[in-house]
């Protein structure tokens, strides 16, 4: 059947989709918001991108464990250039030119681990739920093995110990520097991350794939003879989806947790005397937010007191604002795309 | 016979007990084998990290055999760490200690710890989430999820390091000396200048008798000023860690309190005239509770994380302050760092124990309180 009725009809029904949408208040504001950091992400890839420039490479003087009394390389914000926001303590770097350097690395590290996770998840969750019986029991048991493990002690075992033993490489940066790094230390993390933090995700999907899976609709394409494949995936997955999103704040919420904290302990107690090894990225020279919020922080820990509240103010603020964007966004979207709202694509 | 039809002939009664809705046998062997599972699951990542990835024996197996649970290979290890052979940790004197005495000296105060920030959390949690889940959409439950949304995301770092800065004077105008800011007990400085010297239900490496818990051990002794010293730095920790473990149970917990106050049996007593008063707080606080059970089995690793850094930053006389610090000190590299490894082995299998323990008796409670409770689970609705 096809005609004007029917244009008609998907028509209106996207204008419909269209306007809840940009009804949806926490939707719209996360979506501008992650929009913007996807922009600056954009803008320093193509045009800003690089790596940091240490004014403090040594970074064992602040805490006085060779040389003479720790020097304050901290510049006041609110000039130009790179340390427009000021410069943090620690290696001492432009708290601005880290942000936005750092905002690439970051939406892809974070990207790479929430979003594989959620698939991962939803993926299992459907099975599970979805073919019930047998194979839901064994997807379950395995889902709550892995949910037990707390994602922290992964990231510090592999902070820890897995990365110090990741082969070195010898990299040079933007202005002609060159230094060791490890250039597998992101992927291994975020891969440790993603193989351990699916299971409250795959216990959402399948709570939900068990209720769609008893629904009318579901019953009908399996007697107009759809394959069990493409019920799975085709009809329960994608009106399994919207749970996943109330669950990637909190993942997220736990990853800023641990990779602030474990930079911070490799600092402290190595006194960045092991220099590659105190960022989950490549070296310490890769710019990541968490790194230049650690850096920033570093002033207090070394008791330069708090005048230099540049350092830790505005990374702080940055990565709050992504934070909420995401919180946000992901709030919107799980009330957008729940069958309730009426978007179910049967 | 074929073993195919052997297995279901043996399975056969197994099967046909669990299908009379016995949900309870369900549970008890779905725990079982998680548990078990579970555990060997802990191990083996922690075999193959410290012993393939990381060897913790540079010198050969003769030294680990003397040194650490001996590692060679995956059975030993596991039998032994069951065992309670958790090896020597080496100290920084050059001797070496067992590992279980050394984690001795510095569990209760972390148990300490994550009890009253528990009860903490619960005593802020259950109220803000019983009000907000009440009347979801007004000024409270707006209040309570923007504090929540914040919170989530505020890390628990930036936090401590602010309350350190703003309490680093006070501290050492009351102890006299700056190294007490950090630890738990006040330093050697304090008490020479105070009590004439340690006494000596303080022992090694700041460990108390008799129980070890310095809160009580200080009660026990009399010995108040202490008591007093200590009490303020464990409730200060345990703040910092209720503010931000309570954003993460409110996640969960709101919604579940919002479930609870659509029960019809609330329609019911409201048309039979009960004060909305006695509704929330005696009808609906009690059948919320089961769910914020479970649901502090569900955040427990979050507890444990936040934990984590409070007790690093505050230099506190815990076990999750050794694990970071002996982690970090593993950076170091070079050959006695190699004899920290069995330390975190064994304070990560705690963790997963410990994550094992409250996870089943907060299942447990949730049953007693609430007999339906194992059926809606299994129904996916908590």
């Amino acid at each position: 059947m096809s005609g004007p009725r029917e244009i008609l009809t998907v028509r209106s029904h996207l204008a419909r989709r269209l306007g809840s949408y940009v009804r949806n208040v926490s939707l719209m504001l996360g979506t501008v918001l992650l929009g913007l950091y996807v922009v600056v992400g954009l803008a320093a890839w193509i045009c800003y991108s690089g790596t940091l420039t240490f004014m403090n490479p040594d970074i064992s003087v602040l805490y006085g464990m060779s040389g003479p009394s720790p020097p304050t390389l901290m510049l006041s914000p609110f000039s130009l250039g790179p340390h427009m926001l000021g410069q943090t303590g620690g290696f001492g770097f432009g708290v601005a030119e880290g942000l936005v350097k750092g905002t690439p690395w970051d939406l892809m590290l974070f990207a790479g681990i929430l979003v594989p996770t959620a698939l991962l998840g939803l993926v299992i969750g459907v099975i599970a739920g979805g073919l019930g019986n047998a194979i839901d029991d064994v997807l379950m048991t395995v889902t709550d093995v892995v949910g037990s493990i707390p994602p922290f002690m992964i990231a510090l075992v592999v902070y820890f110990e897995v990365m110090p033993n990741l082969p070195t490489a010898t990299v040079t940066g933007g202005t002609n520097q060159s230094f060791l790094a490890r250039p597998e230390a992101p992927l291994v993390f975020v891969l440790a991350m993603v193989l351990i933090s699916w299971a409250p995700y795959a216990r959402l999907a399948r709570v939900r794939a068990k209720d769609i899976a008893s629904k009318p609709f579901v019953e009908a394409a399996a007697a107009a003879g759809a394959s069990k494949f493409r019920i799975l995936f085709r009809h329960i997955l994608p009106n399994s989806a919207s749970p996943m999103f109330s669950q990637v704040p909190i993942t997220l919420a736990n990853l800023i947790v641990i990779m602030t904290i474990l930079p911070y302990v490799g600092l402290l107690t190595t006194g960045g005397s092991k220099l590659i090894l105190v960022s989950f990225m490549p070296s310490s020279n890769f710019p990541e937010w968490t790194w230049v919020l650690v850096n920033g922080m570093l002033g207090w820990s070394v008791n330069l007191g708090t005048n230099a509240w540049w350092g830790y103010v505005f990374p702080f603020l940055w990565i709050l604002a992504f934070a909420l964007a995401v919180l946000l966004f992901c709030d919107g979207l799980e009330e957008f795309l729940s069958p309730r709202s009426g978007s179910a694509t049967h | 016979m074929e073993p195919r039809a052997t297995l279901r002939k043996l399975w056969a009664p197994i099967g046909r007990t669990l299908k009379r809705h016995n949900l309870i046998l369900i549970w008890v062997t779905r725990r079982a084998i998680t548990a078990v599972a579970y555990l060997l699951m802990v191990l083996t990542i922690l075999f193959f990290i410290f012993d393939i990835v990381n060897p913790y024996s540079p010198t050969g197996p003769a030294t680990c055999a003397s040194v650490v649970p001996c590692a060679s290979n995956w059975w030993g290890f596991v039998s032994s760490m069951f065992a309670g052979q958790w090896g020597q940790y080496m100290l920084p004197s050059g001797n070496n200690i067992p590992t279980i005495t050394y984690v001795s000296y510095y569990l209760p105060y972390t148990i300490e710890l994550s009890v009253l920030a528990l009860l903490l959390s619960l005593a802020i949690a259950y109220p803000l989430g019983l009000l907000s889940g009440w009347r979801p959409g007004r000024y409270l439950d707006g209040a309570v999820r923007t504090y929540t949304a914040v919170w989530l995301f505020v890390p628990v770092v930036v936090i401590c390091l602010f309350l350190l800065l703003f309490l680093y004077e006070p501290f050492v105008n009351y102890s006299g000396d700056v190294s007490s800011v950090f630890g738990t007990l006040p330093s050697a400085a304090w008490f020479d200048t105070n009590l004439g010297g340690t006494p000596s239900w303080i022992g090694l490496w700041g460990g108390t008798s008799p129980t070890g818990f310095p809160l009580i051990d200080a009660a026990w002794n009399r010995a108040w000023t202490v008591e007093w010293f200590i009490l303020l730095k464990v409730m200060l920790e345990a703040a910092v860690i209720a503010l931000s473990y309570v954003a993460v149970f409110l996640r969960y917990a709101r919604n579940a309190t919002v479930e609870a106050t659509r029960a019809e049996f609330l329609r019911g007593g409201r048309a039979r005239g009960v004060p909305d008063r006695s509704l929330l707080w005696h009808h609906t606080g009690r059948r919320v509770i089961p769910l914020y059970v479970f649901t502090i089995g569900n955040t427990f690793g979050s507890l444990i994380l936040i934990q984590s850094v409070v007790e690093f930053l505050f230099d506190s006389h815990g076990l999750l302050y050794v694990l970071l610090f002996n982690g970090g000190a593993q950076l170091f590299g070079g050959a006695s760092s190699t004899l920290q490894e069995p330390l975190m082995v064994a304070i990560l299998f705690l963790i997963a124990i410990a994550l094992l323990v409250v996870n089943i008796v907060a299942e447990l409670v949730a049953m007693v309180l609430d007999p339906s409770w194992l059926s809606q689970k299994e129904k996916g609705r908590t």
